[in-house]
């Protein structure tokens, strides 16, 4: 049996082991152990290189995740509610490409916008339908809007890039504001806001509470559906930005832009406490996965890894990361007493 | 001549219960055996024992006049005791002849399956056993009497001198009962010995030559069925004294408060009609799978197909979802609290403000400080034993579980409360409070629909019980009147001759 | 209009070129082959790439008065490309220009074309063992050698990175090329496979690799991408660590992308295969092979010798800001 403490007890305990407590439980917390990896593994490469802490070095790290971690926003809340989305590499070619297409044709900048975005709503309504509606799991469907969304990229574009685009565009993904880069500066409000709206909105409460037990929110008068067909959309609507932001990056829609983005972005968030079962998770661990691998990444190539071990390093780290956590919840886990069904 | 199978002071303690105390069970070859006992007698940790899922902590099995400690279901299996359990085990998507040989597959020098040699080998093991079935075919186009026939086959293929068969037929038509009841006999006339565990008093009269039941763990006793009858078997199954587990029953009802017409479940043709009174505890009593479940979610919006108007104070109101059901003040607390109920993985302040985030919230926002509060008074109110309210409910006893579960239903403010199996599986002690705490939920007014299995429960308990069998409301009874008899008649529509 | 500006280009160029050679040969357009068909057989089909090569083949057809049909396997797929063309030769067309997926793979069938009289060649990418009667195309290894020798004539001493996806067989051969090239022609020029980064096929990919590279290394001083994709991002981390200037950069196919790129200085120049030439002097060789044009020989067939010039090169070509402009109407 598990010895508990009634609540009323609390108050009693001396405030040393009360901040003791408070420490191991911030020690639990993903985002926590993370960010002290994170400095870790950022010292340990000063050290070494003696030029990881430097304002270019750290710019470019950001400027590589920026709209990753967009994408990160929507993937986050599509993990929580126990499925995850597969399409949004594809999804964001596909809104850049719109976005191109849109400007090409001489619409006002904010428009064309709209309508890379619009794109990237429809696909992941789309998706959200098959789920709810027609009861396709999410691997399937997402795998179909996959090859949807880049064959609709590839289709309008015939496969070759969009160029020339007019060059108040590019302010989004190229300007820089107080000399830090906008595309930074989006990205991390975005994140901000996604980061709050899951942690504090009632709205956003729900998805939770569906990825927990779909069940059990039904009964708690949870419109399940409806949840489900929001989280897909929104993450249909972010991974399109972030493609309409890319193209502002590099000046041309690329059909073939993202690909493999969605497992990069899915493990980023693994590694940053999302489960593939659903119900746990946060934006900021995302992005602090999607950091720490950022930063892996950039500290082998600082440390000259050839590139063909990169990936079998890059696998083994995210194995380790994953696996470490999973053992030591375990272990917090392992029953005291002979426990019998 | 020592018997088949015979067991001694079998003891079996479970933390908190003491699941089985001192029971004996004695089995002949070619004889079939019913247990019998209410839900939690101990039949089924019984069996599980004899089957080398537990261990027992006292007494002695013996196996031929042998001792023996099966210590996995695979070695009670080598031993010669095979179990069939409620839930099938066959795999649906392959044929009949792989789910019968499942671990010994006949192959050749490079490991592949030999099949002609495999549906050889079933054919003749299906053809002994007189069961009419293709080897060939997938499982899932059987029947499901077929498949259970299919189940059986698995179990006897290795050689198999005692069969355990747990509640077999309560998934088959009255046809393919009898089907399987005549394949029982057979089986039992070329020796094997079988041990059916069954709810169902008709059958056991048809088919058992002894009887052993159980109660609260204890060993009542044991008969041979042609020297008693039903009734007999009944009061051996009951009569017991009320604990004091249960709190005083209500002093007055108040006027009605839910009225549910004519409701009629997709594929039936029954109409059932009722009426919840205020302040009142309704107890609903039935064998399981007699439809008493399907009934409560219907009511709350759970099954878009069921028929039936519902009245709250006289007016009609409209429940197509759950969200409709707790906008009007029902809550629902389901039978299976794991799968349908909580959020294992989340705190116990998620859990109980998930039905009414918003009554926690300032504008779009969560307040944290609203949200302790409120898990604070429930863990308070309930005596929800944890460290925190930010503890994961999975990490509770299942007691508190249920505890949170209920507090859940309670933040929502009920008028009506149906709960499903409320105590399930907790031990005496939650049982005691939960039993309590509906109690003077009715008091202050609410009308509580309570679902149980558990006879001492709905007795205990109710102001008022229905009886269900087979989807249809079959009999009312006053607290005064209700007595384990006749509610056991009544869910298994034995008319008592 | 992109079609319309790119036929006018057609009409104004390469087939008055094309058509001038062939009549100073002696020879006419054969009007009377009008029900003529050949096939171009291509994997990966949907990509860009070989749109330049049949535009090549078209304009030959145009020429010649036959139809020329475009046939592949949209996969990365071996058995798909043999199967695909399997089915062309069982369509018994009068010939075939083909890229080749795999060497080993398409040999059998490619013979078997040529036993039953099919006139075949190869473009691109060649099975070398074939009975395949010639083959046009620029050698990945030797475009690596050109971006080498642009990169080391611009740079006179430092590091060269080379932007890449390490397991494409085509983009491995260019990095080859270019990383021996530098080591044989210009010493004072270090690369190696420290300096290669994996772009994954994608823009983000190439822009964080080169950045990091570029802070691990400040005396990198020339890129080579080998592919379109790396050439972008490689273009957008010079321009965001601010070295665009000073980083000779040379990427690897052109579209409207790496062309304004060029033209706003932020890519020196990027190489051009002569895909075109490919298609089109592809279909006049099946053509003529056909029609029994060739008379190297009395009887080349019953002589046992190649009625074809075994191989053709067809060149790769520096784009910069002197000629971008000549490559702008085919994108």
């Amino acid at each position: 049996m598990e010895t508990t403490t009634p609540i009323s007890e609390i108050p009693l305990k001396s405030s040393l082991s009360s901040f003791f407590s408070f420490l191991v439980r911030l020690l639990r917390m993903r985002e926590a152990a993370l960010v002290i990896l994170i400095i870790a593994i950022g010292l340990a490469l000063q050290i070494i290189t003696g030029r990881f802490f430097t304002t270019p070095n750290l710019n470019a790290i950001s400027l590589g995740f920026a709209t990753s971690a967009i994408i990160v926003i929507g993937m986050t809340m599509a993990l929580v509610s126990g499925g995850f989305d597969l399409s949004v590499g594809s999804v964001f070619a596909m809104g850049g490409v719109v976005t191109a297409i849109a400007l090409r044709a001489d619409f006002p900048i904010p428009i064309a916008i709209l309508c890379g975005a619009g794109a990237g709503v429809v696909a992941g309504l789309i998706n959200g339908l098959l789920i709810t509606k027609i009861q396709i799991n999410p691997f399937i469907t997402t795998l179909g809007m996959m090859g949807i969304a880049r064959g609709v990229s590839l289709a309008v574009t015939e496969g070759t890039v969009i160029a020339g685009l007019p060059s108040q565009f590019y302010i989004f993904g190229q300007g820089r504001t107080l000399d830090i880069p906008n595309l930074i500066l989006i990205a991390l409000f975005m994140i901000l806001v996604g980061d709050i709206l899951m942690r504090r909105s009632a709205l956003f409460r729900q998805i939770y509470y569906v990825g927990g037990n779909d069940e059990a929110a039904r009964l708690s008068g949870i419109n399940v559906d409806r949840v489900k067909i929001a989280v897909f959309t929104m993450s249909g609507l972010l991974a399109a930005l972030a493609g309409v932001l890319s193209v502002s990056r590099f000046t041309v829609a690329d059909p073939g832009a993202g690909v493999g983005e969605e497992l990069r972005i899915i493990a980023a968030c693994i590694i940053g406490g999302c489960t593939l079962r659903g119900g746990k998770g946060t934006v900021l661990g995302g992005l602090l996965g999607l950091i720490f691998v950022g930063f892996i990444n950039n500290g082998m190539i600082l440390l000259r890894v050839p590139v063909y071990w990169q990936q079998l390093s890059m696998g083994v780290v995210l194995l380790l990361a994953v696996g470490f956590d999973t053992v030591s919840q375990r272990w917090q886990m392992r029953p005291r007493g002979r426990k019998v069904g | 001549m020592s018997p088949l199978l015979e067991c001694v002071g079998i003891t079996k303690r479970f933390p908190g219960t003491l699941a089985l105390d001192d029971v004996r069970f004695e089995l002949e070859p070619g004889e079939i055996h019913a247990v019998m006992g209410e839900n939690g007698a101990g039949k089924s940790t019984l069996m599980k024992i004899l089957s080398g899922v537990f261990t027992a902590d006292a007494g002695e099995i013996r196996f031929g006049g042998i001792p023996v400690t099966p210590a996995s279901p695979r070695e009670a299996l080598m031993l010669g005791i095979a179990i069939v359990h409620q839930e099938l085990s066959l795999i649906p998507t392959l044929t009949v002849a792989e789910n019968i040989f499942p671990s010994r597959l006949p192959t050749n020098a490079l490991g592949m399956v030999r099949y002609n040699e495999l549906f050889r080998q079933a054919q003749e093991v299906l053809e002994k056993l007189n069961v009419d079935v293709n080897p060939r075919a997938t499982v899932e186009t059987l029947s499901i009497a077929n498949q259970q026939l299919v189940e059986i086959t698995k179990a006897l293929s290795s050689n198999c001198k005692v069969l355990i068969l747990d509640e077999p037929t309560s998934t088959l038509t009255d046809h393919e009962t009898n089907t399987l009841l005549d394949f029982l006999r057979r089986l039992a006339a070329e020796g094997v010995g079988i041990v059916y565990i069954s709810h169902k008093l008709k059958e056991i009269f048809q088919l058992a030559d002894r009887v052993t039941v159980l109660r609260d763990g204890k060993y009542v006793g044991m008969r041979v069925v042609n020297e008693i009858t039903p009734d007999d078997v009944i009061r051996m199954m009951v009569g017991r004294e009320l604990g004091n587990i249960y709190p005083p029953k209500g002093q007055e009802v108040g006027p009605s408060l839910l009225e549910v017409r004519n409701l009629r479940m997709p594929d039936s043709q029954t109409h059932n009609s009722f009426q919840l009174y205020q302040g009142e505890i309704l107890g609903f009593a039935g064998l399981i799978g007699s439809g008493r479940s399907e009934l409560a979610r219907a009511i709350f919006g759970l099954d878009a197909r069921a028929e039936r108007e519902i009245l709250l104070n006289g007016y009609p109101i409209k429940i197509a979802s759950p969200r409709d059901a707790i906008a009007q003040g029902l809550g629902y607390l389901p039978e299976d609290r794991k799968a349908a109920g909580l959020f294992l993985e989340m705190s116990i302040k998620l859990n109980i403000e998930a039905p009414i985030i918003h009554e926690v919230s300032s504008g779009m926002f969560v307040s944290p400080a609203k949200e302790r509060e409120l898990a604070r008074q429930y863990v308070r109110q309930l005596n929800i034993s944890t460290p925190s309210i930010e503890q994961e409910v999975r990490r509770l006893s299942g007691g508190n579980q249920q505890k949170t579960l209920v507090a859940k239903w309670l933040a929502i403010k009920p008028k009506i409360l149906i709960v499903d199996e409320p105590t399930r599986g907790i031990d005496v002690g939650a049982k005691k409070e939960i039993h309590f705490l509906l109690r003077s939920l009715a008091e202050s007014g609410v009308g509580i629909i309570m679902i149980s299995s558990e006879l001492l429960e709905i007795l205990g308990m109710s102001d008022r019980i229905l009886v269900m069998h087979e989807g249809a409301i079959v009999a009312e009874y006053s607290a005064e009147d209700a007595t384990e008899e006749n509610i056991i008649r009544a869910a298994s529509s034995h008319k008592g001759e | 209009m992109k079609r319309m500006n790119r036929r006018n280009f057609l009409k104004g160029s390469s087939v008055a070129a094309a058509s001038a050679f062939l009549a100073a040969q002696g020879l006419r357009p054969g009007k009377a082959q009008a029900d003529q068909t050949y096939y171009m057989v291509t994997f990966l089909s949907g990509i860009s790439y070989w749109r330049d090569a049949f535009r090549g083949m078209e304009d030959a057809a145009e020429y010649l008065g036959v139809e020329a049909i475009y046939q592949g396997v949209a996969e990365y797929d071996v058995t798909g490309q043999v199967r695909v063309l399997e089915e062309v030769v069982g369509t018994q067309p009068d010939g075939i220009v083909l890229t080749v997926i795999q060497a080993d793979a398409l040999q059998p069938t490619i013979d078997s074309a040529i036993d039953s009289g099919l006139p075949l060649v190869t473009f691109d990418a060649d099975s070398p063992l074939s009975k395949r009667y010639s083959f046009l195309g620029t050698g990945n290894y030797f475009a690596g050698v050109i971006a080498a020798r642009y990169v080391g004539s611009q740079v006179g001493s430092g590091k060269a990175a080379v932007v890449t996806v390490p397991t494409q067989n085509n983009l491995a051969e260019r990095t080859r090329g270019f990383l021996e090239t530098l080591e044989a022609e210009f010493p004072n020029v270090v690369s190696g496979s420290q300096f290669i980064v994996d772009n994954q096929n994608t823009s983000e990919q190439a822009a964080s690799g080169l950045s990091a590279l570029l802070q691990a290394d400040p005396d990198i001083r020339g890129v080579f991408s080998s592919n379109a994709q790396a050439a972008i991002g490689a273009a957008s981390a010079l321009r965001e660590a601010g070295m665009t200037d000073e980083v000779a950069h040379i990427g690897f196919d052109f579209d409207a992308g790496t062309l304004d790129l060029i033209d706003n200085g932020e890519l020196g120049a990027t190489l051009a295969q002569g895909t075109w030439q490919m298609g089109f002097w592809g279909l006049l060789s099946a053509y003529m092979v056909r029609n029994g044009m060739i008379e190297s020989v009395s009887d080349w067939q019953a002589a046992g010798i190649p009625p074809l010039p075994p191989n053709v090169d067809t060149g790769v070509t520096v784009i910069d800001q002197s000629n971008s402009e000549y490559w702008r109407p085919l994108t």
